[in-house]
């Protein structure tokens, strides 16, 4: 009986592999894609010059083993690139490892992301917790980077991006699916982080570009970049500057959160925005008293007051919502959607900030 | 209480994720799917309490010998052989499905019909078991995948991505009233009780309906989250860009200390195990129920009854898999879906009359 079954199993198996050959390849015959750039193309009648960075394996992993190699078509479509290319390498090109999507500045500012997005988002193989950024001066020279710090080809990004190595406030990542879905949410803008060759080999990733539905609207610099982080990520590892007389002192917070309300006082939409800071002093110029912490609380809150409101009315005047107000809006107020979204749109020039910052200091450092 | 009952119900609220259920319910998350999901709960909980109390009068007998208690035979042979078919095609749906998902993000170079072959040997193998042997495969399934995906989904509630505010925007399209499909698709989540039609003959005892609020409590918290976590992940207004919503939510997750980065393949393959194990429970129920349709000249106990059966099932399976491309199976889905409901509906109101004339008689 036993016997039997076997037979029927064997024979099933034999019939299913009668079926259909199998599309398998050997590592040893696939090119693996670990960053692939999208730029405005120099051709006058072409749309785009898409770069992929393949990576050379190498038989050790020590620091400077990032060989690549960079294979670039300018296109129309970037599916159509991706195809010449392939007939520009001898191995199969491999979409599952691709994590970083550089796209050059230019066309950020061009706009049109969604149509450059769509290969990317449709593709099956390409992962969705890629990160995505605009390259400064483009996304070609931010891929060509050999850093020698490296372990493997555009490490330096994804160590970056994922706050695996350095963390700190200043980098906002921004994944695949998440900058799909800005795309399309209704009352939430998409962001894209700047990464920035500087020279030597190196970047620096400290601006955002914010984007409304189709392109670049606004650059955030360093210090902008890290209030809207509070909001964004809410990310540790922050230092706030406070000035004080002449001079300033630094908190360090360990954490800062940035929430925020939207209500209606006497017909009129106010968002109160409220950052919760906890840290230490890190830094001071003149010297700090520890019995007056409270002081300089109230210091850095009507400090971080000014600037959190500079900064959101620079977006209200923009009109682009990157910290979702218009989403959390449309989660506050029922009905058809349609009609709330317009009624927003409308709403959103005229709105109110305010700010509530709540710091707590708890240390003066070592130096009392 | 039976703890196979248990494992019965819950294998079918975890598989509704393979079975177009969040699909249809983001399709219209903004016409009426919060009133679907909130009014499945009772009526889930009244099928399932219905079910349980009247099938009580019935220790150890399934639909046949309930059925053959109130009606001519040969009505009873219809409605058996109706009952039979919704069971192969909910095994049926669910297994193009989750072929389809897992040839297109494991292997795409396979034809689909050799990945569903693959499926088939695995399935009919296992559903050709005698009853109680398919209740503890289901149980091993249950203990070997479900804290793996309890990991998933607390790990996408704690999810930085996971935008409350998204959910809650769906929320507020609370006053639109549900459609007929949103709502089958909701109350598909407690259909696992219906199980029982062939499942209680191997129970020694009716499980006891006062776990019923369990259920109800279990089923909207999954029903939940399965609605809600693509939304939160792909926005309210893109997530119904997706085929496959959960899919793409899945990889969207990223584990920075796990073995593989990427969560897609593990919710592949713990949902492979899940819906092989439903699609077990299915097909097993449909041939049992198709042997009662025979004449009762053919002896139930031949071996080869059953595998004629799985033959028939597995190559209509087949030829569906031939015929259909993603987009029609999830309109055959919705199709079976729609009669689900009803046909549910009658089935455990005819257990109720028959339940009530043994009481009286």
């Amino acid at each position: 009986m036993k016997g039997k079954r076997l037979l029927v199993l064997l024979t099933l198996l034999l019939a299913g592999s009668a079926l259909g050959g199998c599309g398998f390849k050997d590592i040893d015959k696939r090119f693996f894609v670990v960053a692939m750039s999208v730029d405005p193309s120099g051709k006058e009648d072409k749309k785009y010059l898409v770069t992929v960075k393949l990576a050379i394996p190498s038989p050790s992993e020590k620091f400077g083993s990032n060989q690549y190699t960079l294979v670039s078509e300018d296109t129309d479509s970037i599916a159509q690139a991706v195809r010449i290319i392939k007939s520009k390498v001898d191995k199969e090109l491999d979409l599952g490892h691709l994590k970083a999507i550089v796209i050059g500045r230019e066309l950020v500012e061009k706009g049109n992301m969604d149509e450059v997005m769509d290969w990317f988002v449709r593709r099956r193989d390409i992962q969705n917790i890629a990160w995505v950024a605009a390259g400064v001066p483009d996304g070609r020279s931010i891929l060509d980077l050999r850093p020698p710090t490296e372990r493997l080809p555009s490490n330096m990004l994804f160590m970056s991006f994922g706050q695996v190595g350095t963390e700190t406030a200043y980098i906002v990542s921004e994944y695949l699916f998440d900058f799909r879905r800005r795309l399309r949410e209704r009352g939430l803008d998409p962001i894209l982080p700047i990464v920035e060759s500087r020279g030597d080999q190196q970047v620096a990733i400290n601006k955002v570009a914010l984007l409304d539905k189709n392109k670049m609207r606004l650059v955030l610099d360093p210090l902008d970049t890290k209030i809207f982080n509070s909001f964004y990520q809410g990310i540790g590892k922050y230092d706030i500057q406070i000035r004080q007389d002449q001079g300033y002192f630094i908190i360090s917070a360990d954490n800062v959160k940035g929430s925020f309300t939207i209500e209606n006082v006497q017909g009129k939409t106010v968002i109160t925005l409220k950052p919760h800071i906890h840290g230490i002093i890190e830094e001071a110029t003149s010297p700090i008293s520890k019995t007056e912490l409270a002081k300089y609380e109230r210091q850095a809150e009507q400090e971080i007051k000014e600037r959190a409101l500079q900064f959101v009315k620079r977006l209200q005047q923009a009109n682009i919502d990157p910290i979702g107000f218009g989403l959390r809006y449309r989660a506050r107020h029922p009905g058809n959607p349609d009609h709330v979204w317009k009624k927003w749109v409308e709403l959103y020039p005229e709105v109110e900030f305010r700010v509530q910052p709540h710091v707590r200091l708890t240390s003066t450092g070592q130096l009392g | 209480m039976n703890r196979y009952f248990v494992y019965l119900v819950f294998l079918n609220m975890l598989v509704n994720i393979v079975s177009y259920v969040p699909q249809i319910l983001i399709g219209s998350r903004f016409q009426g799917a919060i009133w679907a999901i909130l009014a499945s709960v009772p009526i889930g909980m009244l099928l399932i309490y219905t079910c349980l109390k009247s099938m009580s009068r019935f220790p150890r007998q399934g639909l046949t010998d309930i059925l053959d208690s109130i009606l001519p035979r040969w009505i009873g042979r219809v409605l058996l052989l109706m009952s039979a078919c919704q069971f192969f095609m909910a095994g049926c749906i669910s297994l193009l499905s989750i072929a389809d998902t897992s040839i297109r993000y494991i292997s795409p170079e396979t034809p689909l019909v050799m990945g569903i072959f693959m499926f088939l040997i695995v399935i009919c193998m296992a559903a050709v078991h005698r009853t109680k042997q398919v209740l503890y495969l289901v149980e091993i399934i249950l203990f070997i995948d479900v804290p793996l995906i309890l990991f998933i989904i607390v790990k996408a509630f704690w999810n930085r991505s996971y935008d409350w505010d998204a959910v809650a925007t769906v929320g507020m399209s609370y006053s639109a009233l549900p459609t007929w499909t949103a709502l089958s698709a909701a109350t598909y989540i407690f259909s696992g009780y219906s199980d029982l039609v062939v499942v209680h003959k191997a129970f020694k005892q009716t499980p006891s309906p006062k776990s019923v609020w369990l259920f109800g409590a279990l089923g909207l918290a999954i029903l939940f989250a399965s609605f809600s976590i693509p939304i939160a992940f792909q926005g309210a207004d893109g997530v119904s860009d997706y085929i496959y919503p959960w899919i793409i939510t899945a990889d969207s997750m990223r584990v920075e200390l796990g073995i593989v980065e990427r969560v897609l393949p593990l919710f592949l393959l713990l949902y492979s195990g899940i819906s092989l194990g439903s699609i077990i429970v299915r097909w097993h129920i449909a041939s049992d129920l198709l042997k009662d349709c025979l004449p009762s000249s053919w002896s139930r106990k031949k071996p080869l009854t059953s595998w004629i059966f799985f033959a028939f099932f597995a190559s209509v399976s087949l030829v569906l898999a031939f015929f259909f491309n993603e987009n029609n199976i999830l309109a055959v889905g919705r199709v079976w879906l729609n009669f689900r409901l009803p046909s549910e509906v009658l089935i455990v109101a005819l257990i109720l009359i028959a339940a009530r004339r043994r009481r009286t008689s």
